[in-house]
Order: structure tokens, then C-alpha cells, then sequence
């Protein structure tokens, strides 16, 4: 019996030695099953790699470090963030949407990176993902996905209605859109010319940033100690969305997510809603979904958005997790001369890679139809403010422009309403 | 002077004590006391408490002006004074016609099923339901030629929506109980009472309705509680794709939700503790009264 004690004892010494030697990291993600897994097919063969793979590969290179990634829905990933944080046991390496960033940077949940990762990210990828990492004009990680927005069309129902082309401005669309309307007898519509995006802050409020840039306006002054949402700009911006409810082109009730029922012939959507479509579509995917820039008001302009790789100030191993990142998202491989977060956001996630290299070297992926227009229009995108509450400040527009679309108030009442309240957020911190 | 006996007894006594002593402080005591510490500071839960300001009673002072609190607080009264006065009336009503009915295990059945099935779920399938083009409600009143509604998709039937499926989802339960109270009150009432020439309407408003005030204190207490804690179900209704958790713009906002929102989406967690904390007064208050008006009621059936 002793000598059973002795021999688990001295076991347990042995595990506990080895584990000193390695290190531990753990990835915090927000990406549903088949990016962190990759994707099969029907046989079991790997098709496409996901997260889950590059962590392997890293770890084989790597037999010292352990990577364990946590996936969490998108819904549930901040409250995730705050609770392991509370509790005192946050992961070290996170994904981190660029507008959450501001508040993390302000608690002292980021590391700074070193100075070899920043220098990288200032040379090698696209403006907005550079000003989306960027707070406090220090650069806080590895930007990661790049996102904005285009005018997404279904050919055929235009064609139906007389349309070769899409419309390339706001005046074209609204006059467009009532006409590609299709009731039944009863009088309940059956197709919508065009559909607001709805349902969250984002949805509302990025397009009708899009909008107002095109009409030269701003959201904050800077330095956002102002909002700036009772500009004429501002108001002419939502008043050209109301001409489309107006003019009875679409209603409060109309959903971009029956665009892929073939129901809707217009949306203002992001980039990743190509593989809903593909699924939607089948076969006739190319011969039905079209792409465009965002009709434009004054002159063209689109909205963006970021997301980055960052570590926690916490981590007990910063240089490895620096290190870990830099391999996954900055290495050039030298046979596709891409990243590998570049591959797995071309190939797997379906975004758009920020790194300059991985837009020009998936030419398959990103120069297809849906995809070139975005990657096209990232040249007119300003990235939205980086500013502390942003999800506080987009949901009080969102509610006033949707209340404006209900036609409880107009655009001016809408966004003097919007600004009050939203000067109020900025008054405390600013 | 105390024996050795009782002085032993008593310390055994305390003894016992401990377990719910610990229990009510644990879950009770000091999740109100830390609520009422936190709304007096700002804190974002990513900084250690420690380290947060102090900001005395602006958190209140901002909930009271917040026009969202204020929409919030409209919505749940009125979503809970329809559960009050027009769901539980009607749960009496259907449980004075069940009892005249000889075989009503299979109504009762039907009546209770949506008491066991989550009110999330619930509100999903009333969203689809509800779906202004392709709902099966505006459908069937399509057939019949009749205007149609966008339900929850307008701001101004957005909450009657909710509401109406509040109603829905509680009338089960409720009537079940209700029923219970009935099949209580003895049969030689209701035959002194006919022999003395009362019809079915003075026999429910002079002998069912007195004898059933017990039953409708508990029923009004539990479901003010309830209904105005309510979140399930607006975020299974408007958490859809098609519009945001207690829209469309803030139509269907109520306090639990609005709570949560400014907790774990605003990172506000000062302000959303003076919310709490102010609910929790308002239930506290007002189940007092409540219960008061049940003792007293509890009386005059003695």
C-alpha cells in the first residue's frame, strides 16, 4: 500500500514538473463551430481549415506552449469578457470588437504590444483597421476582419422591373424602390423594392453613417466632447432615408433577411452575409445577387468597421501570446504569400482581411462577385468613432431614427432628441 | 434564573439557526447591501471595486431622468395592471364556466399547457405568429377581408402585442389555481342560494367572487411579481432578427430588460444597481400592501 502511495506520488511530482516547463494560453473567441473547427465535407475530410487547426499546427511547432480556445456566442462574448475578468480569470488573448476597445484600453484590461507588432500594423494593413485598433493614438493589437457596407441587389427582380443596372445614387434608389414594390389582391405586399438593415445598434445606425458621410456631415466633433447629429448634414441624411418610406418604397416591416426569399430587391448589408446567400441561392447565386457601392447623396462614402487581436494585462506570458499572435496573423507564409489569419477569414469565416498582402493573394475568394465591391468600396470608408459608450451611443440614434421611420417624429426632431441625450452620455466622460 | 437544561436548549436552538441565518445573508442580505453599494458608485465591472468613484445618489438622479427608464417603467405598469385586471378576471371567469362543466380534465389539460413551456419559447413562436407578411394571424385576417395589423413590428401596437400574449401565457396557470378556490367553496351555499331564487349572476358576484378573495390576493400578489420582473418574454418576442430586444425604439422596453441592458451592454453597473434597487422598493412596498389586504380579507372569512 505504501509503496502504491509512493509510486502515484511520484507520478503526480512528474505531471506537475512537466506542466511547469509549459505555458498555458487561453484564446477567447466568438466564432460559431466551423470557423474554430473547419469546415468537412461529407466524407470527413478537412475542406477548409478553421482556428482550431492553426492552433494545432502552432502548438507542433511549439510543443512548449498549450493553446486552449474558448468559444462563446457574439451575443455573450462581452459578458464574458467582464464576468472571467471579475472573477479573475480572464483569457489571455481575446478578439475584441474595435468599439469595445476604447473602455477595455480606459480599465487596463490591454497590454500594449510591443513595438515590433505595432511598427507591423502601421505598414501593412488597410487605413480603417489601422484607425479602428487605434485608441488614444496608440495602436492596441492585430487588426483582424475589416467590415463595411455595399448596396446588395437581386438582378432578376430588377430586370422584371425594367432595371439593367443598379442605382449608383440615393435619388435613383428612391425612385427605384417603390417600383419594384409587388402586392396581392388583398393589398398586403408581397416584394419590397428595398429593406432597411434592423435588429441592432450596428444595423440602424451604420448605414446611415454611410449616408451622412456622403452628405459631408460628421457624428462627434473631435476630441467627442460634441455630438454633431443636429447638423443640416445629419438631418439631410435621415430625411433622404424617410424619402424611401415615404414614397412607399418600403416600411418599417420590411426585413433584409427576406432578401434571401427572393422578396426584397435591395439591401444596404456587411460582407458576411455572402455564405447565407450561397446557401439561400444554390446554383443561381451569380445570376441573381448583385453588388454595388451604397447609392450616394453628395458624393460616394461608406461606413467601416474593425475588429482586432489583443492580450490581456493580466496574461502571465505576454511575450509568448505577442509572439503566438504575431505567427497567426502577421507571418507571410512563403508558399501563398498570405497569412494564416488571412486564410482563415478569406477562406473559412468569409470576411475581409485587413493585411494588405491577403487582399491582393485570395484573389478566388475576394475577387468574386460579392466580395471585390466591398474590398472596392474600402478606399471611401471612414471608420466609425472609437469613442467610450459607443454601444450606449448607437443605440439612442438607432431608437430615434427607428421611431423617425415609424414616422413618430421627423429627422429634425429625431436627431435633436438623438443629440441631447447622447451629449448627456459624452458630458460624463469627456 | 435559567436551569442548565434550558440554557443548553437555547444554545442548540441558535445552533439551528445558523443554516438559515447564513442562507438569508448570503443570497439575500448581501446581494441587496452590495446593490445599494454599487449604485452609489460608477463602475464599469472591468476595474476592481476598490477603485471605482464615489458618486452619491447621481446614479438615482440619473435613472429618475433617463426617459428610457421612464418608457421602461410605463410599459411593465401597463403590461402588469392588463395582467391584473383583465388577465385574472379572466382566469375566474374560465374557471367558474369549467367547474359547471362535468368532464373538463381535457380543457383544463389545454389551459395549462403554455404554463410549461418556457416563456422565451413562447415568445419566439408568437413572434413568427405575429410576422406581419407572412404570420399565420395576418393570414386569417386577410381571409376575411379585414384590415391588418404590423403587430410588433409598430410602435404603437408593439407592446398591446406583448401584452396580449402576457395574458395568454399566464391565463393557464392562473385559472388552474382560480379553479381550485371554486371546487373549495362548499355546493350548500350555491343551493341555499337557489332556494332563495338567485340567479347564476348573484350567485358568482355574492357567493364566488366573497369567498374566492383569498385565491385573488395570492393570484394578484404572485402576478405582480412576476409581471414586473418580466424579460423572457419580450426578448423571445423582439429579440428576433427582425427587431432588438424591446423595440422597435424602445416600444417595448421594460425595467428587467432595460436593467440588464445598461448592466451588461452599457457596462453600467452603478446605474443599473439604483434600478434594482428602486424595484426592488416597488415590489417590496407594494406586495405589503397586498399582503395586508389578504390578512384582512383572510379575517373576514372568519
Amino acid at each position: 500500500m505504501v509503496k502504491r502511495l509512493f509510486l502515484i506520488s511520484l507520478l503526480i511530482l512528474g505531471l506537475s514538473i512537466l506542466s511547469w516547463g509549459s505555458i498555458k494560453l487561453v484564446m477567447a473567441v466568438h466564432w460559431s463551430d466551423y470557423q474554430v473547427n473547419g469546415v468537412y465535407d461529407k466524407n470527413g475530410n478537412l475542406v477548409s481549415k478553421g482556428l482550431k487547426q492553426y492552433v494545432d499546427e502552432y502548438m507542433h511547432l511549439n510543443p512548449d506552449v498549450k493553446i486552449e480556445i474558448q468559444s462563446v456566442a457574439f451575443d455573450d462574448y462581452l459578458k464574458k469578457i467582464l464576468i472571467t475578468h471579475m472573477s479573475g480569470k480572464s483569457a489571455d488573448v481575446y478578439l475584441l470588437y474595435s468599439l469595445w476597445g476604447v473602455q477595455l484600453v480606459d480599465s487596463g484590461i490591454l497590454n500594449v504590444p510591443p513595438r515590433y507588432i505595432s511598427e507591423d500594423v502601421k505598414k501593412n494593413y488597410v487605413e480603417s483597421a489601422i484607425k479602428g485598433t487605434t485608441i488614444n493614438n496608440v495602436i492596441w493589437g492585430i487588426p483582424i476582419e475589416v467590415d463595411n457596407y455595399a448596396l446588395v441587389y437581386n438582378k432578376k427582380l430588377l430586370k422584371e422591373a425594367g432595371y439593367s443596372h443598379p442605382p449608383k445614387t440615393w435619388d435613383e434608389l428612391v425612385e427605384m424602390a417603390p417600383k419594384l414594390i409587388k402586392k396581392d389582391n388583398k393589398g398586403a405586399v408581397k416584394q419590397y423594392g428595398f429593406a432597411f438593415l434592423a435588429g441592432w445598434d450596428s444595423a440602424v445606425v451604420h448605414p446611415y453613417l454611410s449616408l451622412l458621410y456622403s452628405c459631408g456631415g460628421k457624428m462627434l466633433a473631435p476630441g467627442y466632447k460634441k455630438c454633431l447629429l443636429n447638423s443640416p448634414e445629419a438631418i439631410k441624411a435621415l430625411n433622404e432615408e424617410l424619402r424611401v418610406f415615404k414614397n412607399g418604397g418600403t416600411d418599417p416591416s420590411a426585413s433584409v433577411w427576406n432578401f434571401a426569399q427572393g422578396t426584397v430587391a435591395m439591401i444596404i448589408m456587411a460582407p458576411w452575409y455572402e455564405s447565407s446567400l450561397k446557401i439561400a441561392f444554390g446554383d443561381k447565386f451569380a445570376e441573381t445577387v448583385g453588388v454595388a457601392p451604397i447609392p450616394y447623396i453628395d458624393k460616394p462614402a461608406n461606413v467601416s468597421y474593425a475588429w482586432f487581436t489583443g492580450v490581456d494585462s493580466t496574461c502571465k506570458h505576454k511575450k509568448q501570446a505577442w509572439k503566438f499572435l504575431s505567427w497567426l496573423c502577421s507571418e507571410i507564409q512563403p508558399n501563398t504569400k498570405t497569412t494564416r489569419l488571412g486564410d482563415l477569414m478569406a477562406e473559412t469565416i468569409g470576411a475581409i482581411p485587413p493585411r494588405i498582402i491577403d487582399l491582393k493573394n485570395h484573389p478566388k475568394q475576394l475577387e468574386d462577385v460579392y466580395t471585390r465591391t466591398f474590398i472596392k468600396e474600402l478606399k471611401h470608408s471612414i471608420p466609425e468613432p472609437n469613442v467610450v459608450q459607443g454601444a450606449e451611443i448607437k443605440t439612442t440614434l438607432m431608437n430615434e431614427i427607428v421611431k423617425a421611420w415609424h414616422g413618430e417624429q421627423t429627422a429634425k426632431q429625431a436627431l435633436e432628441k438623438a443629440t441631447k441625450k447622447i451629449n448627456e452620455i459624452l458630458s460624463e466622460y469627456y | 434564573m435559567k436551569s442548565k437544561f434550558e440554557f443548553r436548549y437555547q444554545k442548540i436552538a441558535y445552533l439551528y439557526l445558523i443554516i438559515p441565518v447564513v442562507f438569508y445573508s448570503v443570497f439575500i442580505i448581501f446581494p441587496v447591501g452590495f446593490s445599494i453599494f454599487i449604485s452609489l458608485r460608477r463602475w464599469n465591472m472591468l476595474v476592481p471595486i476598490s477603485v471605482t468613484k464615489f458618486v452619491g445618489f447621481k446614479n438615482y438622479l440619473r435613472v429618475f431622468k433617463d426617459p428610457v427608464f421612464l418608457m421602461a417603467f410605463k410599459n411593465t405598469a401597463i403590461y402588469t395592471s392588463c395582467i391584473l385586471l383583465i388577465g385574472i378576471p379572466l382566469s375566474i371567469i374560465i374557471a367558474v364556466l369549467l367547474s359547471k362543466l362535468k368532464r373538463n380534465a381535457f380543457w383544463r389539460y389545454i389551459l395549462f399547457i403554455p404554463s410549461i413551456v418556457p416563456l422565451i419559447s413562447i415568445g419566439m413562436v408568437w413572434a413568427f405568429l405575429y410576422d406581419p407578411t407572412w404570420g399565420p394571424i395576418n393570414t386569417i385576417i386577410r381571409i376575411f377581408g379585414l384590415p391588418v395589423s404590423k403587430w410588433l413590428w409598430d410602435t404603437k401596437t408593439a407592446m398591446f402585442s406583448v401584452t396580449l400574449v402576457g395574458i395568454w401565457a399566464t391565463l393557464g396557470i392562473n385559472t388552474l389555481i382560480s379553479y381550485m378556490g371554486v371546487k373549495e367553496i362548499p355546493i350548500s351555499l350555491y343551493e341555499a342560494a337557489e332556494i332563495d331564487g338567485g340567479n347564476e349572476v348573484k350567485k358568482f358576484f355574492y357567493i364566488t367572487l366573497p369567498l374566492l378573495k383569498p385565491i385573488i390576493s395570492f393570484l394578484m400578489i404572485t402576478n405582480l411579481i412576476n409581471s414586473f420582473q418580466i424579460f423572457d418574454l419580450v426578448v423571445g418576442l423582439t429579440g428576433q432578427k427582425l427587431a432588438e430586444p424591446g423595440g422597435p425604439a424602445n416600444s417595448t422596453q421594460v425595467l428587467v430588460l432595460y436593467m440588464y441592458q445598461t448592466a451588461f451592454k452599457y457596462l453600467k453597473m452603478g446605474k443599473a444597481s439604483a434600478m434594482a434597487f428602486i424595484l426592488f422598493l416597488l415590489l417590496f412596498s407594494t406586495s405589503i400592501v397586498f399582503l395586508k389586504s389578504l390578512k384582512k380579507s383572510e379575517r373576514e372569512n372568519y
